[in-house]
């Protein structure tokens, strides 16, 4: 009895000392994080995905299609119907916020700023050479900014984060009010315009920031806080040497055949490499690189989902004034299709693509790829989105001088569009309210549908005006509360030190 | 008749002297004549004994007159005959009503019900309804107090779930089941004419014995072995066939009552008429849930054989199991195998139990946005063309300004979806046991699995509107996974007098792997579905997991006289899942018992056959998270393309995890009695348990400012579930020919969450499909309770609304008359998440089950009825049929919407766009009681007298059952039986499958 005793304890004892290893399991799909962040591809690829988030389509990234709607949805010059229910009440203003589309896009800044957070401080710990460094912060300084810039004119006051950390004790923060958010964008703009080249030649840079993107960006800040000296200062030497911007063909900078052209100052990257999984949220090695706007705006007749439509505003303001051929302004022409004659929409004539009763309708063709296929078939288009281009700092030099008090520079630059796209020159009255009225009406035409409007109607005072005149229900339901997107709930339940912005 | 056959006996006796002769007879069962085989017959205080042939004969020698002759035979009562001269005796055994010695398995090994101390709930196979019932779940339904089964969704093949005495853990709340000793995440796939009885441990005490994987309560199933039958077989067949229907539909409007709720709605918002909704006549006015929704055929078969001898006993099951969907579209098939033997030579034995299991499922399509297949059925338009041979597919489709949803009949059509998931499983319980010495014995089990499925998915191509596939493609995945379990107990087993001890010593270790393989491509040629007809679009994926738990366990057991019982058990676990500190975890109890009936001042009291008080505490783990959630780890595939056809490549950390994860801890006090009497006819049991789980693994929001991708687990705070429940039966006959049995039991539970990490933490939970929040989880209310906006009617003019202010503010400055009016419950002047109120919990405050049946001369009647009380249940389904902003269909009561004329109505004014939010679903307005009693079986059978019609075999009989007959509830949703078995949002009905009232008849023959 006592023998057998103990051959089972031994056993018991060989098994369990045996078997303690076998439950040190590691994850085998996986590398753990105390290998990573060593070497330069480490931080290479830490980098790239900085920049996911600033493109994921479904989930927040600022160029991506939701965030483009939303940036688009609250102007005048666009009109959604029901059918994603987020995009919708944000667009009639009926939104509150449970939104889920605006939370996206609020945690989607955070989840990129928390990464270059991330590698800057790994960056310091590690001993590669400062050119290696440099390089890395310069792009993450941008992107940073970037984020802090969309949190600023998003969400007003928010919270300002520059360290990462996982542990709850850090979890909970103030939010900042707006000035100091976008003066630490403005911040991170300067620290990466110290670090990022000049790129001269915008096919090499590919996705990547560079110098002028920098300043651009900078400059667009200092407009919107209506800073005109700095503005000035950050704008106008993107006018000359070294920097080789110039205004291309209006159309080209809507394709895919002319990408990365020389109007590009910063552009975010689609096209059809990566996998086929386009309704995620863009993390993964199966998701798509492409962009699922096309299809979006198209008409059903081509195969579209027609989400959304340009309103009869718009068309008014594009079809203003014609140009020195006597056509339609040609970006007009690019901007949209409608029954005007020779209108070809979809490789079709307008007139053969649309039933009689549908005739007076309105479809959106830039970003579209309208002029190369017949029809959006697959929700796969590979349109980069052109983020900054030149005629964006054109445009806001042109403001900033008119501020200042220079109509008649405001009024050379503003020909440059003008000429761009074969229309005469100005020749209005070169009083300040004047040639502001001539701005209003360029930008409107220049870059409809391109996220601008909004945020000029905005700073101008100008909004209740615009979409009243657009649709009176519609301006029923606008009060000044939804001049900024309220903060997410989930943020307001597990953030004790935050609190809503007023009147949400 | 007995009686004359002693007195005949007595009087053939021969006078005179004693002397020794042999005493041949019959041995029978009182109950129905059948003659007993293998019963001990021996002469008191002799060494002289026999046992009875295979038809109950048997021939006692040497037998003197005086001598008493003992019949004893397991399960019936022992009979004492005194012999004085008689050749032949005819002896007939009552069964043994006597619940006390009725052996119940506990882990790890067996007890007699007298023994034990905790708190322990067995039904075996003649109570439960297993003829009609295709899995295990159902039929335990409303049999025991404080075990709760629900279906998981009535879809084929989904099976049921189980909670035992509330939700304890939060993240798998499902208990232990272990078949036959072998561990199983659910019992879905077993056979139910398999089982031979089901024991549900539901305190600590009875559970710990299983440690950390018993938090949430143990299912014990134990499936039917041989009999000692001197090695003949017994075959049962069983046949069953039935038809499933929708319990109910739903009111929904048909063509021209859409046409008037979302035209007007729309004009009501500027916005033309839906190109859909005019000119009716020349559209078509379907009605979906008819055209996919019917009666659906289901059947099972089965065949068993059974037997055994002294040293062999031998079961083996087959089970064949079909079933479609009441949904069209789905279906389900099953094919179970079991083969189970004993081997037993003096002190050594050995056996195995291997179950094999096959089951396909063909799934319904699960591309929709809202609400599934049974979503999207309901929102159909009825204007939209069941075909349209204008359309790449041949099916009708939505236009305008419509939902980008798919026609619903499209789906089963296989040219357009097809899809499959198989499953193959084996269990290989193989063990020995040798008894080493009296009382001591060692046994080793070892129990392989294995695993396989293989999945498919198939999309064609078809264009109907938005919703369009332009290239086919299809997806195919295979999985493997292994487990093996290696088990090592030392048993003792010893009685010194008035003492009984047992004790249970033993050590296992039980290891996992996974692996998973899955590729999909596009354009296929029409016709063919592997993954190398596709040209383009290939992508693989692969995983693999892996972990362990090793443990060891130790119990003793004691008893003095029969009377004072005592349990103390003590189990010590590590784990794979947690880091190198926090791995391991000890689990004790304790229980205690006293027959009170043992005592002599009581065992004089007739009535009463058995009482006994017992007691217990313990503490169980649970471990059930995902795997290598404690430690950091690179995800990579975060790319970007590089603008030149190729991506850039990125990789982050990007997961937020929890490196001081450890074992959440469930600490179950259980009180509770046991009483029988009156000759056995009466049996009572009542407990009251109050079970807190601490250091709960919760996944817990954190604000989107950290940058984190998810919500890590975190061990915080401490829930309670409290509550009493009791159990009563009873049985008797009323005349030879008829006796019945009676059975109720009840559960009054109240759950609480005691502690979160902070006094003010609040969890904020059960989002619904537009991202409103509709729980909340804090100290002092319920987990997931609801926290909804309070409403007050709808405005009936102008006026009110201009009233609703708050200092001289409009609360509500976007309503019109007719919109919904809400609570500005803190004040503050505006509707928002903050003024969410508690309004109820999702937990039942009272569930009960009332059963009963009676056997008439050779029918059978029995039924059993369900009831649940106390719980609320939000209808979100009710919201998005009503929401009428978008072009889809919605339920008929949208008629009933606000004018000047039609001021009490229930649907509010109709306005498309909705700027006063009165469609928000976090509202009162879709806040329901759950309550209801339901007639959850009913079945009626009869025994044929077979021996008169074929002497072939020994019994035949035939039945019929209905399922879900009646249900009696104020719920306006489909089914009130509904558990989402999310912890956070229980109570959150969002297009639940339909239930279904089945119809069945079926036979059963034995020989």
């Amino acid at each position: 009895m006592n023998r057998i005793v103990k051959i089972l304890v031994f056993f018991g004892v060989v098994f369990f000392a045996s078997c303690e290893d076998e439950l040190e399991l590691t994850n085998p799909n996986q590398v753990t994080t105390d290998t990573f962040f060593k070497t330069e591809t480490d931080f290479e690829q830490a980098l790239i995905t900085a920049y996911v988030s600033a493109k994921s389509g479904l989930a927040g990234g600022y160029t991506g299609t939701r965030c483009v709607m939303i940036r688009n949805g609250r102007s005048d010059e666009i009109e959604f119907r029901n059918d994603i229910a987020g995009i919708y009440k944000i667009s009639r203003f009926t939104n509150d916020a449970d939104n889920r589309e605006a939370a996206l896009m609020f945690s989607q800044c955070y989840r990129g700023i928390y990464r270059v957070n991330l590698i800057e401080e790994k960056l310091a710990e590690v001993d590669l050479s400062d050119e290696f460094k440099d390089r890395i912060l310069g792009q993450a300084y941008f992107l940073r900014g970037f984020y802090y810039h969309i949190l600023a004119r998003e969400f007003k006051d928010v919270p300002i984060k520059l360290i990462a950390s996982q542990d709850p004790n850090t979890f909970e923060i103030e939010k900042s009010p707006q000035a100091q958010v976008y003066a630490q964008a403005l911040d991170d703009l300067r620290k990466a315009e110290e670090r990022l080249p000049v790129i001269t030649d915008a096919a090499s840079a590919k996705g990547k920031p560079s110098k002028g993107a920098a300043k651009a960006l900078a400059g667009q800040i200092y407009i919107e806080i209506g800073d005109w000296t700095n503005a000035k200062q950050q704008l106008e030497p993107l006018t000359t040497a070294p920097y080789n911007y110039q205004l291309v063909e209006y159309a080209w900078n809507f394709d895919e055949e002319h990408e990365h052209n020389a109007e590009s100052v910063f552009e975010i990257v689609f096209d059809l490499s990566g996998g086929t999984n386009k309704w995620g949220d863009g993390e993964s090695v199966n998701a798509t690189q492409s962009n699922t706007i096309a299809k979006e705006y198209g008409a059903a007749e081509i195969g579209g989902w027609f989400e959304a439509w340009p309103t009869q505003s718009l068309m008014d303001a594009l079809t203003k004034e014609k140009d020195l051929d006597g056509n339609f302004d040609i970006r007009a022409r690019r901007t949209a299709a409608w029954n005007y004659p020779g209108c070809m929409y979809y490789l079709k004539p307008f007139t053969e693509v649309f039933a009689p009763e549908k005739q007076d309708t309105y479809w959106f063709t830039k970003y579209q790829n309208a002029y190369t296929r017949e029809r959006e078939t697959d929700p796969m288009s590979s349109i980069n989105e052109r983020y900054i281009r030149y005629a964006h700092i054109i445009a806001n030099l042109a403001e900033a001088e008119l501020e200042l008090g220079n109509p008649g520079v405001a009024i050379g630059l503003l020909n440059q569009l003008r000429k761009r796209a074969n229309l005469a020159d100005y020749s209005g009255a070169t009083d300040q309210t004047s040639v502001k009225e001539e701005l209003i009406h360029q930008k409107y035409v220049e870059f409809a549908k391109e996220g601008v409007r909004f945020y000029d109607l905005r700073r101008w005072g100008m909004l209740e005006n615009a979409i009243q005149d657009q649709d009176a229900s519609r301006a029923n339901n606008l009060a000044q509360k939804h001049y900024y997107l309220p903060i997410p709930n989930k943020e307001i339940q597990n953030n004790p030190l935050i609190d809503q912005l007023e009147g949400w | 008749m007995i009686r004359i056959l002693i007195l005949f006996a007595i009087l053939t006796v021969n006078h005179g002297f004693a002397q020794e002769h042999s005493v041949i007879g019959k041995v029978v069962s009182s109950s129905d004549g059948s003659p007993l085989i293998g019963v001990n017959v021996l002469i008191k205080g002799a060494q002289n004994g026999t046992t009875t042939n295979f038809d109950g004969e048997f021939t006692l020698s040497k037998v003197s007159p005086g001598n008493i002759v003992v019949f004893s035979y397991l399960g019936f009562k022992t009979l004492e005959v005194q012999i004085s001269n008689q050749k032949v005796l005819s002896i007939s055994l009552e069964e043994d009503a006597s619940a006390l010695d009725e052996i119940v398995v506990i882990g790890y090994g067996t007890s007699k019900k007298s023994d034990l101390t905790g708190s322990i709930s067995t039904v075996s196979a003649e109570k439960l309804n297993v003829e009609s019932s295709t899995n295990i779940g159902q039929a335990l339904q409303g049999k025991m107090s404080g075990v709760e089964v629900v279906s998981s969704g009535g879809a084929p093949g989904s099976g049921s779930r189980i909670m035992i005495r509330g939700i304890g853990t939060l993240n798998n709340s499902s208990p232990l089941y272990v078949i036959d000793g072998i561990y199983m995440s659910n019992m879905d796939f077993l056979n139910p004419n398999d089982i031979k009885s089901i024991s549900v441990l539901k305190d600590a005490s009875a559970a710990a014995i299983y440690g950390s994987r018993a938090a949430n309560g143990v299912v014990l199933i134990t499936t039917k072995s041989g009999r000692n039958s001197d090695g003949v077989p017994t075959f049962n067949f069983s046949a069953n066939l039935g038809i499933a229907k929708p319990a109910k539909y739903m009111d929904l409007l048909d063509a021209k009552g859409a046409a008037e709720v979302v035209n007007l709605a729309r004009a009501n918002s500027n916005l033309s008429p839906l190109e859909m909704l005019t000119d009716l006549a020349s559209k078509e006015d379907n009605d979906w849930q008819d055209i996919m929704m019917g009666p659906a055929l289901r059947q099972n078969y089965n065949l068993s054989l059974t037997g055994g001898n002294d040293n062999f006993t031998y079961y083996t099951g087959l089970g064949y199991m079909e079933e479609e969907g009441t949904i069209k579209g789905a279906d389900y098939q099953r094919v179970n195998l079991q083969f189970k033997s004993t081997y037993k030579k003096d002190w050594f034995s050995m056996g195995n139990n291997i179950l094999l299991n096959y089951n396909n499922r063909r799934p319904a399509f699960t591309g929709y946005p809202r609400g599934g297949l049974y979503g999207t059925i309901l929102q159909a338009l009825p204007t939209m063309s069941i075909y349209d041979e204008n359309n790449l597919g041949g099916y009708g489709s939505h236009y305008g300004d419509t939902m980008n949803t798919m026609n619903p009949l499209a789906t089963t059509d296989p040219a357009i979806y097809d899809a499959y998931r198989k499953n193959w499983s084996v269990f290989a319980h193989l063990w020995a046991e040798a008894e080493l010495t009296e009382g001591l014995k060692y046994k080793i089990g070892i129990t392989p699995n294995i695993n396989a499925s293989e999945n498919m998915n198939y999309i064609g191509k078809y264009d109907m509107g938005q919703a369009s596939s332009v290239r086919n493609s299809i997806s195919r995945s295979q999985g493997l996974s292994q487990n093996i379990l290696v088990e090592n107990t030392l048993n003792f087993n010893k009685t010194f007098g008035d003492h009984k001890v047992t004790a249970l010593l033993g050590y296992t270790f039980q290891n996992w792997k996974n692996r998973s393989l899955s590729g999909s491509g596009s354009t296929l040629p029409v016709g063919l579905n592997e993954i190398n007809a596709s040209t383009l679009d290939r992508v693989t994926t692969g995983y693999s997991s892996e972990s362990a738990i090793a443990s060891l366990l130790s119990r003793a057991f004691y008893s003095y006289k029969n009377k004072f019982l005592v349990t103390a058990t003590l189990r010590r676990d590590s784990s794979s899942k947690f880091s190198k500190e926090k791995r391991t975890g000890s689990f004790p109890s304790f229980s205690f018992g006293y027959n009170i009936s043992e005592e002599e001042y009581l065992s004089n009291v007739d009535w009463i056959d058995a009482l006994k008080i017992r007691g217990g505490y313990g503490e169980l783990g649970n471990q059930e998270i995902g795997d290598y959630r404690y430690s950091s780890t690179i995800w990579s595939g975060i790319n970007y393309s590089d603008g030149e056809g190729g991506v850039h490549q990125g990789a982050f950390p990007r997961v937020f995890v929890n490196p001081v994860i450890e074992w959440e801890k469930s600490r179950m006090t259980n009180i509770g009695f046991d009483l029988t009497a009156f000759d056995g006819r009466l049996s009572a049991t009542m407990d009251i348990y109050n079970k807190i789980t601490d250091d709960i693994l919760l996944s817990v929001p954190i604000p989107y400012s950290t940058g984190g991708t998810n919500d890590p687990v975190r061990n915080i705070g401490a829930i309670s579930n409290k509550g009493f429940e009791f159990s009563f039966g009873w049985t008797d006959n009323i005349s030879n020919d008829l006796d019945y049995w009676v059975n109720l039991n009840g559960n009054l539970a109240k759950n609480n969450v005691d502690r979160l990490t902070s006094e003010d933490q609040v969890i904020n939970s059960g989002k619904s499909f537009r991202g409103a929040y509709t729980t909340k989880t804090l100290e002092g209310y319920p987990i997931g309770g609801f926290w909804l906006l309070e409403t007050q009617g709808l405005f009936q003019d102008q006026n009110s609304i201009d009233a609703h202010t708050q200092d001289g503010n409009l609360i509500q400055p976007q309503a019109m008359p007719g919109d919904v009016k809400y609570v500005d419950s803190n004040g503050d002047g505006i509707i928002n998440d903050g003024d969410r109120v508690y309004m109820g919990s999702p937990f039942p405050k009272f569930t009960f089950g009332f059963s009963s049946g009676l056997n008439y001369k050779k029918f059978d009647l029995k039924f059993d009825l369900q009831g649940v009380f106390g719980n609320k249940i939000l209808n979100d389904t009710r919201n998005v049929m009503t929401t009428v902003t978008n072009g889809n269909n919605y339920m008929a009561s949208t008629l009933d919407y606000w004018t000047p004329d039609n001021r009490d109505a229930s649907q509010p004014y109709l306005r498309y766009d909705d700027p006063n939010g009165n469609y928000r679903v976090n509202s009162d307005r879709f806040l329901e009681n759950g309550n209801y009693v339901r007639l959850r079986n009913i079945q009626l059978g009869y025994d044929f007298p077979i021996e008169k019609i074929c002497n072939k075999l020994s019994k035949l009989r035939l039945y019929a059952n209905i399922e879900n007959l009646v249900t009696i509830t104020k719920y306006k949703g489909i089914s009130p039986d509904y558990n989402s078995f999310n912890s956070y949002a229980r109570g959150n009905d969002y297009f639940a499958y339909p239930a279904s009232k089945i119809f069945m008849i079926g036979l059963n023959i034995t020989y």
